[in-house]
Formats: structure tokens, C-alpha cells, sequence
């Protein structure tokens, strides 16, 4: 999943930061797309976590369950990057969600 | 020995997406998810009809509001504790749901093990306040109640200014102001600016705050 909505997000966020002047809502739509996005990939992190787990108990007698275990790992981390990625880009648009509240402040005071 | 009985949570959430993430998430982590709605007036309704323990409520949501819909589910039904969803807590509508009778609340963005820390805290029975927000809600209550101290009210302000302020606390911006009242912007600023300063209040969401606590709207 994450090969291919990071991307994306990385597009609209990318669209949002360079926008005159963004507006709230779709931001905030933005800004939840990315907390499920994050949210996914947390969910997907435990999974993976919960497999290889019970596949250490089973290494000595499955041969197979070694290399599996190492797949999985190598999946791990993968996922870890594009979380780190999503947070980042989520800090961005929580700093771009606040200067576009403010500017509206001002605007209407 | 047998297991402790899951705990049942209903996901009140108009965004699909993050919803479906959270349904993945808090099966995966244990919890008996009864059901999800992507309206205020449809969450309420399945709360009262299902009676989970824990019902986790987005703030904006399309046919009713997450603060109302909080109140009527706590009202109809006690046991169900609500326990709110928003991306941030600096929002008017958060302290109105607290008010209403949410538990407590969940940042949107927070990591997956401090989710179902939360749900698990409120479904035991627990608040779940940050500092912040535990005291601007003190804050409010205190203002409201009769032995505190009086703050400067809407009592304060003119007819007009009132008119003013109840569009305010409505989310109307000046222009919109201007054209429902049929006066210029000049003077929706101009009363803006006196009763942000009758009030004693630096922003309009304050104002919207001291409009409801004051019992304008």
C-alpha cells in the first residue's frame, strides 16, 4: 500500500506547502489522510511484529522459518522509513495548519 | 482461567480512510469494534442501539456535530463513555465536547500504542486530559460557576454588538458579518474590536467561548 500512496501524499503535501494561501479545511482533510496513512503503517509495523515472533519460536525446527523471519524484518524496515517520512511530513503540515489559522485570525480581527 | 471480555468500541469518523485504519488497528490490538458510522446523527443512534464501552467520536462530522452528539449518547446512555478524536487541542469544539461529557481525547496523529493505551484508559474508566486542556476546561467551568470570580461578560455589549458576536461564535467570518447585518466591513471591524476588548478576550475563538458560556447561542 505505502509504494503507492506515499507518493502521493508526498505530491499533495508538496502542493499544500507551496500554495499562496492554503485554506483550513482542506488541510485538515490532508493532515487526517496522513494520520491514517501513518496509522496503516503502525498497524502493519505490529503485524509484522506479532509474525516474527512466532516464527522464532519455531526456527529450530522449520528451516524456512529463518529466511521468512528475515523478509519480514527487511519489510519492517522499509515500512519504518515511510512512517518517518509520513510524521515528517505530517510536523510540516501541522506548522502550515497553524500559520494558515493565524493568518486567518488576522485577516478577520 | 478465561480471558477478559474484549472491549467494544464504536468509531464515530467521517473520514473513511482513517477510519478503516482504525477499525484495522484496534481489531489487531484486541478490541471488539461493533460498529462505525461517518455521521454525527448515525453515531449517536448506533450508540444508543448497540451500547459499546467506549465510543471514539471525530469533532467535525457532517448531520451533527461530535460535541452535540456527545451529549445526547451521554445523556440517553451514561455507561458509554465517549472519548473524542481531533487533529489538535487548541479548538473550541474539544472543550465543548469535554463539557458535554466526553472522557477524554485522542490526537489524531499519535503513535498506534498511545490509541489504544487511551481507549483501554477510558473504557477503565479513566479521564484522559492533557495538562492544557484539563485546565482551560477548569478554566470554563470555573467562569461558568456562581461562586467564581465574574469576568467581563456579554452583559457588556450593545445590541448590536451582540448580533456581532452571536456571528462569530457561528464561524462567520466579517464579510460574511457585513452582508447578514448589511453593514460595511469597516464597521464589522470596528465592532469586532469592541467586543474582543469588552470581553477581554484576544481572539474569536475566545469570544465564541465566552458567547457560549455566557449563554448567547
Amino acid at each position: 500500500m505505502t509504494t503507492r500512496v506515499l507518493p502521493d501524499f508526498e505530491r499533495r503535501v508538496h502542493d499544500a506547502l507551496t500554495a499562496e494561501q492554503p485554506s483550513l479545511r482542506p488541510l485538515e482533510d490532508l493532515i487526517t489522510d496522513g494520520c491514517a496513512a501513518a496509522l496503516h503503517l503502525e498497524t502493519e509495523l505490529a503485524r509484522l511484529d506479532r509474525r516474527r515472533e512466532a516464527l522464532l519460536d519455531r526456527m529450530g525446527q522449520d528451516p524456512g522459518a529463518a529466511r521468512e523471519a528475515l523478509e519480514l524484518s527487511e519489510r519492517g524496515r522499509e515500512d519504518h522509513d515511510d512512517l518517518d517520512r509520513v510524521r515528517e511530513l505530517l510536523r510540516e503540515l501541522m506548522h502550515l495548519r497553524a500559520r494558515t489559522r493565524l493568518r486567518q485570525f488576522l485577516a478577520q480581527s | 482461567m478465561s480471558a477478559a471480555p474484549a472491549i467494544r468500541v464504536l468509531l464515530v469518523e467521517d473520514h473513511e480512510l482513517y477510519r478503516q485504519g482504525l477499525d484495522e488497528m484496534l481489531r489487531g490490538e484486541g478490541f471488539a469494534v461493533v460498529g462505525q458510522a461517518g455521521r454525527g446523527d448515525d453515531g449517536v443512534a448506533l450508540a444508543l442501539r448497540a451500547r459499546p464501552d467506549v465510543v471514539v467520536m471525530d469533532l467535525n462530522l457532517p448531520g451533527l456535530p461530535g460535541a452535540e452528539a456527545t451529549r445526547r449518547i451521554v445523556a440517553e446512555a451514561p455507561e458509554v463513555r465517549v472519548l473524542v478524536l481531533t487533529i489538535s487541542t487548541g479548538s473550541v469544539e474539544l472543550l465543548d465536547a469535554l463539557l458535554a461529557g466526553a472522557r477524554g481525547y485522542l490526537v489524531k496523529g499519535a503513535p498506534l500504542a498511545d490509541l489504544a493505551r487511551g481507549v483501554r484508559a477510558v473504557a477503565a474508566g479513566e479521564l484522559l486530559l492533557g495538562r492544557t486542556v484539563a485546565d482551560e476546561v477548569l478554566d470554563r467551568v470555573r467562569r461558568g460557576s456562581p461562586g467564581g470570580a465574574r469576568p467581563p461578560g456579554i452583559g457588556d455589549l450593545s445590541e448590536r454588538e451582540r448580533d456581532v458576536l452571536r456571528l462569530m461564535a457561528a464561524g462567520r467570518d466579517n464579510t460574511e458579518i457585513a452582508g447578514e447585518l448589511q453593514v460595511g466591513l469597516t464597521t464589522v471591524k470596528h465592532h469586532v474590536s469592541n467586543v474582543l476588548e469588552k470581553l477581554g478576550v484576544e481572539n474569536r475563538i475566545q469570544a465564541a467561548v465566552a458567547a457560549v458560556r455566557d449563554g448567547l447561542v
